[in-house]
């Protein structure tokens, strides 16, 4: 899709793709899967801080890709099984990308976000903006495409995502970002767009934006946020990904002999679940045998599947592969 | 341009400071309006954010030669 890397590199910046989740009851059950996982970081006092709210103001689930995929393999699967999340994906990023995602309940109450900027260059201090050079600040929104799918009906009044389109193109922006008139610009002219359950925003990480305030009387504002990150850049989360693999190929290989899921499908859960890159690895036991690189876990994954190699042998290859790629 | 001042440019093209940044420009980079004409896959465009329809989305990924307009 050329076109959205055109309106991410210096268009608008931001999409919504209505009805990007074609069934919504597998966004339902895992909206349950994620309220059932906050009610045991509750419980449990786990879960912890925010780097942009007030506690109590809303509640996170830090690494959800991973703990979705450990709760139901199957429901992560028809989920991550996506392919308009793996076209934008790969429009922006190009190949072997990589996703983690991060779930953010904005409670009643929960108040508006100050604007910022996104991972890597949005996530510093000024002082520490000026150790990368021009060309940094230039590099760091093609690492990583963030999104986020709506798990219920969002009006205005609940505060979802407030934008400022064009903004992500203004090189020195993370420099001026927080600065007082930056601020009071995003201010007078943010734009907000009410989403429906199962609508999808992507947008350059680069792009000024904040979380709205929840001024509504009972809605819980959940929104499941992918941050995809290219081959090339350094996750924002440590995410077990052979782990996630072990559990998802059952699945795969299942929908595969029952074709319900497309190979297109098959292929975006795959990408959101393995790790789609070969490097780092170990050359000296992982040698790039007859190619220039080594196989990844993806490509592993796809190559025992199309082979309908079982379970347990995937996992003795995968297992192998690992300890192959281990320093 | 004597060998001080081409260092002191060359430094500022290749390092931010903390004042670096035109507000100026930058109010006139965010004053874009997003026309329809450009973005022939969107459905709509509202306030400035391009709306894609998930069902054209699907259709897209599914014929390559659409997926690489």
């Amino acid at each position: 899709m050329s076109e959205w890397v055109e309106v991410f590199l210096n268009g608008p910046g931001v999409i919504v793709i209505t009805n990007a989740m074609e069934n919504s009851a597998v966004v339902d059950e895992a909206t349950a899967i994620f309220d059932a996982v906050i009610e045991e970081q509750r419980t449990t006092n786990a879960g912890g801080g925010d780097h942009f709210a007030k506690p109590g103001a809303n509640d996170r689930i830090w690494n959800a890709a991973e703990k979705h995929c450990i709760a139901s393999p199957d429901n992560f699967a028809r989920y991550f099984g996506n392919v308009a999340i793996g076209l934008v994906s790969r429009a922006w990023l190009g190949d072997s990308y990589q996703v983690t995602a991060q779930v953010n309940r904005v409670n009643p109450d929960g108040a508006a976000q100050m604007a910022h900027r996104d991972y890597h260059l949005g996530f510093m201090t000024a002082e520490r903006l000026q150790q990368f050079p021009t060309h940094v600040h230039r590099l760091s929104p093609v690492l990583t495409l963030q999104g986020a799918i709506a798990h219920c009906d969002m009006p205005v009044e609940s505060g979802p995502t407030l934008f400022l389109p064009y903004s992500q193109a203004y090189l020195e922006g993370y420099v001026t970002c927080a600065r007082e008139e930056f601020q009071d610009w995003f201010q007078k002219h943010h734009v907000q767009l009410p989403l429906n359950k199962g609508d999808a925003v992507f947008f350059n990480p680069a792009l000024m934006h904040a979380a709205g305030p929840n001024v509504s009387k009972d809605i819980y504002r959940m929104a499941n946020l992918l941050q995809v990150s290219s081959a090339f850049g350094r996750a924002i989360e440590s995410v077990d990904r052979t782990r996630m693999s072990q559990l998802l190929y059952p699945v795969l290989l299942d929908a595969q002999e029952q074709n319900s899921m497309s190979a297109a499908e098959i292929s975006s859960a795959i990408a959101a679940c393995a790790e789609g890159y070969p490097f780092p690895t170990n050359l000296d036991n992982d040698p790039p045998v007859g190619g220039l690189a080594p196989k990844s876990q993806a490509a592993l994954m796809h190559e025992l599947l199309e082979k309908r190699v079982s379970a347990e042998d995937f996992n003795a290859a995968l297992d192998e592969q690992a300890s192959r790629k281990r320093p | 341009m004597d060998q001080q001042s081409i260092a002191a440019e060359r430094c500022k093209r290749t390092w931010m400071k903390a004042d670096s940044g035109d507000f100026e420009a930058f109010k006139a980079q965010v004053a874009q309006t997003a026309r329809e004409e450009d973005w022939p896959n969107a459905s709509a465009v509202e306030r400035n954010v391009l709306i894609y329809d998930g069902d054209n989305v699907r259709d897209m990924a599914r014929c390559p030669s659409a997926a690489s307009n």
